[in-house]
Parts: structure tokens; sequence; C-alpha cells
């Protein structure tokens, strides 16, 4: 079979010879990518319906906006194969912002 | 130094808009999957804890992230749902629980320590998730 695809090596390597790792890209790997992502208020708790059918394994990341310190920290959510659940119960004008993804 | 690369802009977007509009731009490098997967793991009463150990062989230490489910100590019972396997999960003001992960050159590691008298008691099945990229983590 030929050989072929796309790669972009980072500033510095050959792209005939770089290891993957060198890579800014390659189609031979899949690369991370985001299925939804979305922004919704952390005073309450929240559920959010997976657009569309999604398969594990999934990387689910979630980031708080905490209002009373106007920092962003990673928090912990739980998901199973429907929907994301945030739990809420944080100050007003906090939010939550969410990224689903898929490799 | 000329300017070169690859930019592709989301729709609605020109592709001198800034980063965030891009969907992808050959000056970040986007992180490339070598392995993921699925399993479950068995503690079994009195162990004390479990490993499962996923090879990788890449020579140095790969960006990972790994979910799972969780022992609930309070309802006695598997929580059906997945999290980040990060979790310190605290009996009082004693951890009770440790889900944690990391890898080395060779290895990922998912770990689960059970806290004697409590969890310890249980037997229970975890499943988990798991990407290996690879993209270093230890840079």
């Amino acid at each position: 079979m030929t050989n072929y695809g796309l790669k972009i090596s980072k500033q510095g390597y050959d792209v005939f010879d770089a290891e993957p790792k060198d890579l800014v890209f390659s189609s031979a790997y899949p690369c991370l990518k985001i299925i939804q992502l979305g922004k919704v208020s952390a005073v309450s708790s929240s559920e959010i319906t997976f657009d569309n059918i999604v398969s594990f394994p999934l990387v689910i990341l979630v980031f708080l906006y905490n209002s009373s310190t106007s920092r962003y920290e990673p928090v912990e959510a739980s998901f199973d194969s429907t929907k994301l659940y945030l739990t809420g119960g944080e100050e007003s004008g906090s939010y939550y912002y969410y990224f689903i993804c898929y490799a | 130094m000329p300017n070169f690369g690859i930019k592709i802009a989301k729709r609605d977007y020109n592709v001198d808009s800034d980063t965030e509009k891009l969907i992808m731009f050959s000056k970040h490098p986007v992180l490339k999957l070598d392995k993921s997967g699925s399993g479950t793991a068995s503690y079994t009463a009195g162990d004390g804890g479990f490993t499962v150990t996923i090879p990788h062989n890449l020579g140095y230490v790969p960006i990972c992230f790994v979910y799972g489910e969780y022992f609930d100590v309070d309802t006695e019972k598997v929580i059906e749902k997945y999290s980040r396997w990060n979790r310190w999960i605290y009996q009082g003001l004693q951890v009770a629980d440790l889900y944690y992960y990391y890898a080395d050159n060779t290895n990922l590691y998912i770990k689960f320590e059970a806290a004697t008298g409590i969890t310890d008691a249980f037997s229970f099945n975890l499943d988990y998730m798991y990407h290996i990229f690879y993209d270093e983590d230890d840079l």
C-alpha cells in the first residue's frame, strides 16, 4: 500500500524521520478533537446532554470560573454515555466551561 | 525567517483571526493519540488496592487521561458514572480512598488504594477508560 498522508514537524525536526512526539500533526495519528463545548452557570447543578452519539473513551475537561476569586480552576465532573453532570453550588456569577473531546 | 505553515479557520472566521478561532494552526502541536482503551478492574475485599498497568514503551512520560467509576462509601455501591481518576474520597476528615494514575517511560499505572476498615471490606468492579498521547508530559 502506498504511504501517504499529511505530516508537519516541529521546528528543528525533519518531517521524514521525526518521532511522533516531535510532529505538530500527522494524519497517521488521531488528534484530540472537541465534539462539544459550552458555558453554564455554576450556581446550581446542570446536566449537559451530549449533542451527538459519542463513544467511549472520551476526554472531558471542565473548568470553573469562580466569581469570588476571579480565577479559573479545573474541577471534577462525572459523565455517562449520554450526559455530563455538573454539581453547582458556587457563588453567583460563577460558570463552568466544559469541553467534550475524543481522539 | 519566512512566515509559513498551515491554518484552518472555523466557519465564518478568516484564517488571520485570533488563534482561538482556528481549527488547526501548524505553529501549535495537536495531541496525537498513541492508544486508548477501556476495561474493568476488580477489587477484592482485603486486598488493600489494585494497579492496572498499561504498557506504552515510548521511552518518555506521555500525556495521559484516565476516567473511571468509583465506590461510594456512604451507599456502599459503585457509582456508575465516570470522572477523572484523580480522586480522594474522605470519610470525615480522613482520606478514605485514593484513585490516581501516573506514567513512566514504559507504562501507564492506574491505581486504587482502599481505606482500611472501610472500603477495604467490600469487593467490587470499577470500569475505566484511558488515553495515551504521543506528546510528552515531562518536558
